[in-house]
């Protein structure tokens, strides 16, 4: 029997007031498009045409969280290889706000997909003064200024990175206190008109309070998790390996541990979920929708391939016209008896 | 939506190219491994490639620098390109167990290589001896050196005669990691055929093949001011090459530095080292190849020179 061919899956992924041409994002921290792009393409123009930049394997560009203050980063060793994963510990380096709001917001502008900028702090105030900071020069460089009205809120988003397990200052632990969560998140919301992510660590003995915490106080979605707090010994010398003493584990090794935390606030939260922990294949993305996230973040996986966000998306369409679900019915699809 | 990319970068195939294993042969303690790499575009001496087996136990690519390179079923054919392994861990002892037909992905050829065009003119002084090119590697830091030699041999006649000598400083463990200096016998015959005036001497560590030392011993006597001097090797190794460099009264060096790495591509961020002026650099992206000002600055490293500054 012969028909018109069954319209693809649609993958279009909502996220606040972000569009997504799909639902596979990239980890902060674990994809830089335009180094990357520069690499590959041979040159030094990572936007031109055909370029990794110009055409970017993720629906959204989360890019590597900036810090009010310029940030040398970790001693070196920062990375270890570990059983069906890796070890981190590179320490949120960074060029500072002022000079990523001059030399890297621009380009992030040009890209042809939302971006999320992330956002790292040491106190609550640096976080406001960061998202301020954000939105007024997102204002200047906007057709209209500043104002209720801001196109820029459909292509810009802020993640919060309350989770870093590799910068010991202490302040990085806002995301294990659900008090300290809702001050933070709040005061965020009183400045920012955009997206407002907050990235939740794991390393808590409960995430839902914490989680609850951040939609309370005004959160628009959620990402889980960021990396698990580890070490390693080095064989030689028996002391720590990593530069920075402990690392944060990422890969295959954290899937299973990252996906029970997207069920459990999937089930006490209702906000969109940014899933990730050791994505690598199709079977993998499935199962964090399944989960209850609407989007999915690719992280160690793309150190091999900066191309994995955009074949899984191939793959995730193929999947779903296989089982003949749609992706509204596949969120979530794990907790309906 | 792949249009317009090159077509190694289409989304669907991804940044990574397919190599198939051609042989796999030892070389004393380290192998060579030799790929047929379709879509492989010419690389610069000094650049590398993230590879990693197909079938693999490791969750990472190991960053690799290519050792030699040739089209020979011309520049539209797979390129055969080899990579020489010391297998010293998970990732290096897999990679040295595949076999012929076993597939890899490559990634590649990405870093900033040595500057060919610097290094066959170098600027040498009118009254002093002629420039020469010392090519100095420690252990499986040599790997980057046979392509360099290849390239060499392929400098037209009219640039060669811009440097008068090249000699090869090899240093190695013991006899049966020096085995590897064979591999490059060939390349230094061919570069004599054309006319090049070219040594290639090794030394080791415990003195199996006549002295014992390290390659900064062979350096050390033969090194001037004229001199160009690469290097690759251990990063101990690197820094007492930089430090002859300028106790000589400043030749001219530039370093293929070593580091663990995840991406190959600048993201990671995991194989940075502390350069000059108290930065770090990336040596996936600003290296590996670095010029020895740049990764180790202009004095001497107090611990080993008591004489005290080098300037």
């Amino acid at each position: 029997m012969t028909g018109p061919a069954p319209d693809p899956p649609s993958l279009l992924t909502r996220l606040g007031p972000l569009e997504l041409a799909h639902p596979l994002i990239n980890a902060s921290g674990t994809f830089d498009l335009f180094e990357a792009s520069a690499c590959l393409a041979g040159g030094e123009d990572p936007l031109a045409p055909g370029s990794l930049a110009a055409e970017p394997p993720v629906a959204a560009y989360v890019p590597k969280t900036v810090t009010v203050n310029a940030r040398r980063g970790n001693e070196p060793p920062r990375i270890l290889e570990t059983a069906a994963g890796m070890l981190n510990s590179i320490g949120l380096p960074n060029m500072g706000l002022e000079a990523f709001i001059v030399g890297e917001l621009p380009r992030l502008l040009a890209l042809p997909c939302p971006v999320i900028l992330n956002v790292g702090g040491f106190a609550l105030e640096e976080y406001v003064h960061a998202a301020r900071r954000l939105r007024d020069a997102l204002d200047a460089a906007g057709p209209s200024g500043s104002g209720s009205s801001r196109p820029w809120v459909h292509g810009v988003g802020l993640e919060l990175n309350v989770s870093c397990p590799n910068v010991h200052s202490g302040c990085m632990s806002i995301g294990t206190d659900a008090g300290e969560t809702r001050e933070l998140v709040a005061a965020v919301r009183a400045v920012w008109p955009g997206l407002v992510v907050v990235k939740l660590t794991p390393n808590v003995t409960d995430i839902v309070p914490i989680a609850r915490a951040a939609v309370e106080a005004g959160a628009d979605a959620l990402s889980l998790v960021n990396t698990f707090k580890g070490m390693a010994i080095d064989r030689i010398s028996l002391r720590p390996y990593l530069g920075g003493i402990t690392g944060g584990l990422s890969g295959p090794a954290i899937k299973p541990l990252a996906l029970r935390f997207v069920f459990e606030v999937r089930a006490a939260v209702d906000v969109p979920l940014v899933g990730m922990g050791g994505v690598e294949n199709v079977q993998d993305v499935i199962d964090f929708l399944a989960c209850g996230a609407s989007v999915v973040a690719v992280g160690a996986a793309g150190f091999r391939d900066p191309f994995v966000p955009a074949r899984l998306a191939d793959d995730l369409r193929t999947a779903l016209r296989v089982r003949g679900l749609s992706l509204a019915e596949l969120v979530g699809i794990a907790h309906h008896g | 939506m792949s249009q317009g990319r090159p077509a190694h970068l289409r989304a669907r195939d991804g940044a990574l190219l397919r190599g198939d294993v051609v042989d796999v042969r030892p070389a004393g303690s380290m192998v060579q491994v030799r790929l047929n790499v379709a879509g492989w575009r010419p690389a610069v001496p000094g650049q590398f490639a993230m590879v990693r087996a197909k079938e693999s136990h490791c969750f990472l690519a190991r960053a690799l620098s290519v050792h030699s390179e040739a089209f020979p079923a011309g520049p539209d054919a797979p390129a055969r390109v080899s990579f020489l392994i010391a297998p010293v861990g998970n990732g290096t002892q897999e990679l040295t167990r595949l076999v012929p037909g076993d597939e890899v992905s490559v990634l590649g050829p990405v870093g900033r290589g040595f500057d060919l065009d610097t290094l066959v003119r170098p600027v040498s002084s009118p009254a002093g001896p002629p420039a020469r090119l010392l090519v100095v590697g420690g252990g499986v830091g040599v790997a980057p050196f046979l392509f360099l030699l290849e390239c060499l041999g392929r400098v037209p006649a009219a640039d060669r005669a811009a440097f008068g000598e090249i000699l090869v400083l090899f240093g190695f463990r013991d006899e049966l990691q020096a085995a590897a200096a064979d591999l490059f016998e060939r390349a230094v015959d061919d570069l004599r055929a054309v006319g090049v005036d070219v040594r290639l001497d090794v030394i080791c560590e415990d003195g199996s093949l006549g002295r014992a030392g390290l390659v900064t011993l062979l350096l050390e006597e033969e090194l001037r001011r004229e001199d160009v001097v690469v290097a690759c090797g251990a990063h101990a190794m690197c820094e007492a090459v930089w430090d002859l460099c300028l106790g000589a009264g400043g030749a001219e060096a530039w370093f293929s530095l070593e580091a663990g790495m995840a991406c190959g591509v600048g993201s990671c961020q995991g194989c940075v080292v502390p350069v000059a002026g108290g930065g770090m650099a990336k040596v996936c992206r600003q290296g590996p190849v670095f010029r020895g000002s740049e990764a180790f600055g202009e004095s001497l490293h107090p611990c080993l020179s008591p004489e005290g500054s080098g300037s």
